[in-house]
């Protein structure tokens, strides 16, 4: 007797539950872009080559997105060749371009121990004398852009995987306070910018995640304005799962830091292998990104900076090269026509 | 209408509900479960990702069995099935993925034996098969059933 009314009870609730199914009524208008559905900016990566080159690259940058990461041309072997001698060119005109179009601009990256210009690597000098050297890398470029860049990524990658702090170059000749000296450095130069710390696997690692929330909260107790965590996003269909994701989100307005999506891409072909392309591999994709999209609409507002992604057609995606593998990580094909996930964003923003 | 009918659901099904349910709740997880007797030789288990987003509202399916029952703990496993009703709500699948769940229910005070120790290991994996993870839990749990003694094993 019990057991029957039990499970009508149970057909009772599942019928509830199929009840509350929502309403397909969603209609795809080509015409307008990504960034126009969203509450919250939808960014990209931009490669000068390609925009200078590619006009559907260009069109596609104007039309779909309103926040823009210079993928390269701000890493300081770019902008600083030299010592002391700054390379404006690229920079100044990508910057002037998109800010005609009322794009935001989102500086990436300040200080980094990658793609730095030799002359920074073979450098000899004290501590007191790199701790100069970085002030002047900082402040120049943060004063350049100053009232055209909005943020930026001031320290890039500084942990490892285990939550220890990464033995860059940095860390080497200035120490472990040259985090919080950069900080320092780059809210001197514009204090209204908004200041960012980014790395990548902070949405799967939780060790390393509470060793970058540790450390930048510490900052904040010693007055140093830190503004928000970028969180890399390069992410696979096999790893991490959203629950976890949405774990690392909660832990990060927790502190109340805003979040930046800063380099989302989603690979499916993570290990290499050879793939045999089909719509459920694609789909699965766009499951995941439909994912991120809903667990990030949950932020409140106040910590939402943007999604960002890393490139636009998987043509132009720095996986391919990096790791020499075929993979399908972005939002457009090769021929620069929207995937799955492009249509599932929509759906879910 | 829906929340009439849900309210009439829980008037008719609170007092027997509360006559033979176990229920967890997992701390360091976040994580409220709902189980039939679990002195039984055979129960079912509910488990509800609590303190999370809407959107991450995950819910767990799983028949389990005890497969030893000594004195003062149980050793059991099950097989489940983890959804998201939420994702329907974006066109996106319902369905998260799989787990096999390995538990232990100790109930360490003679004098309290309705209060029980669960620790779990369930190795999980996605809906494409693509990807996984290796789950720990660890909470505690108030059976309410009358019946405290142990289950019966299988013969």
């Amino acid at each position: 007797m019990l057991k029957t009314k039990f499970t009508i009870n149970l057909t009772f609730l599942v019928i509830l539950i199929s009840g509350c199914q929502r309403e397909e009524n969603y209609i795809t208008n080509s015409s307008i872009g990504l960034f126009s559905y969203s509450s919250y900016p939808i960014g990209t990566a931009i490669d000068i080559n390609e925009l200078e080159s590619n006009a559907i690259y260009k069109s596609i940058s104007l039309k779909e997105f309103n926040s823009i990461t210079p993928e390269n041309i701000f890493k300081a072997e770019a902008l600083q060749p030299k010592p002391l001698t700054f390379n404006w060119t690229e920079a100044d005109s990508l910057v002037s371009f998109f800010l005609t179009y009322n794009k935001r601009i989102h500086g990436h990256t300040l200080i980094w121990h990658n793609q730095l210009p030799q002359w920074i690597i073979d450098y000899q000098g004290s501590p007191y004398e790199w701790e100069q050297l970085m002030k002047v890398h900082i402040q120049t470029i943060v004063k350049h852009f100053k009232n055209k860049v909005t943020a930026w990524d001031v320290v890039n990658e500084a942990f490892n995987e285990d939550g220890t702090l990464r033995n860059t170059i940095w860390k080497q000749k200035i120490g472990v306070g040259y985090i919080e000296k950069a900080f320092l450095f780059a809210n001197e130069a514009n204090p209204n910018a908004l200041l960012f710390y980014n790395d990548y696997n902070l949405e799967s690692n939780p060790i390393k995640r509470n060793s970058v929330l540790s450390l930048l909260k510490n900052l904040r107790n010693r007055g140093v304005k830190v503004d928000g965590i970028g969180v890399q996003m390069h992410v696979s269909t096999y790893y991490p799962e959203p629950t976890q994701i949405a774990i690392a989100f909660q832990e990060i307005i927790a502190d109340k830091f805003k979040i930046h999506l800063s380099e989302l891409d989603i690979s499916v072909n993570p290990l290499g292998k050879n793939i045999i392309l089909s719509e459920s591999l694609f789909n699965e994709q766009a499951n995941l990104l439909g994912s991120i999209v809903l667990n990030y609409n949950q932020i409140p507002k106040q910590y939402q900076y943007g999604i960002t992604f890393w490139g636009i057609s998987d043509k132009n995606s720095w996986i391919r090269s990096f790791y020499n593998r075929e993979d399908y990580p972005l939002l457009y094909d090769d021929n620069y026509m929207p995937k799955p996930c492009y249509y599932k964003i929509f759906k879910v923003l | 209408m829906n929340l009439i009918l849900l309210l009439l659901f829980c008037l008719i099904t609170q007092q027997q509900l509360f006559s033979q349910v176990t229920i967890s709740y997992y701390p360091l997880q976040s994580i409220l479960s709902i189980s039939t007797n679990t002195n039984k030789l055979f129960f079912a288990d509910f488990k509800l990702e609590t303190n999370t987003f809407i959107s991450n509202l995950n819910m767990e399916f799983s028949p389990k069995i005890n497969f030893k029952s000594l004195d003062n703990v149980n050793y059991y496993t099950g097989i489940g099935i983890s959804i998201n009703p939420v994702n329907s709500y974006a066109d996106l699948p319902i369905t998260n993925g799989y787990f096999i769940d390995f538990g232990i229910r100790a109930k360490p005070f003679d004098k309290l034996r309705n209060l029980q120790l669960v620790f779990e290991i369930s190795p999980y994996i996605n809906k494409d098969c693509s990807g996984g993870n290796l789950r720990t839990r660890l909470g505690l749990s108030w059976n309410f059933t009358n019946e405290s003694s142990k289950s019966s094993p299988p013969e």
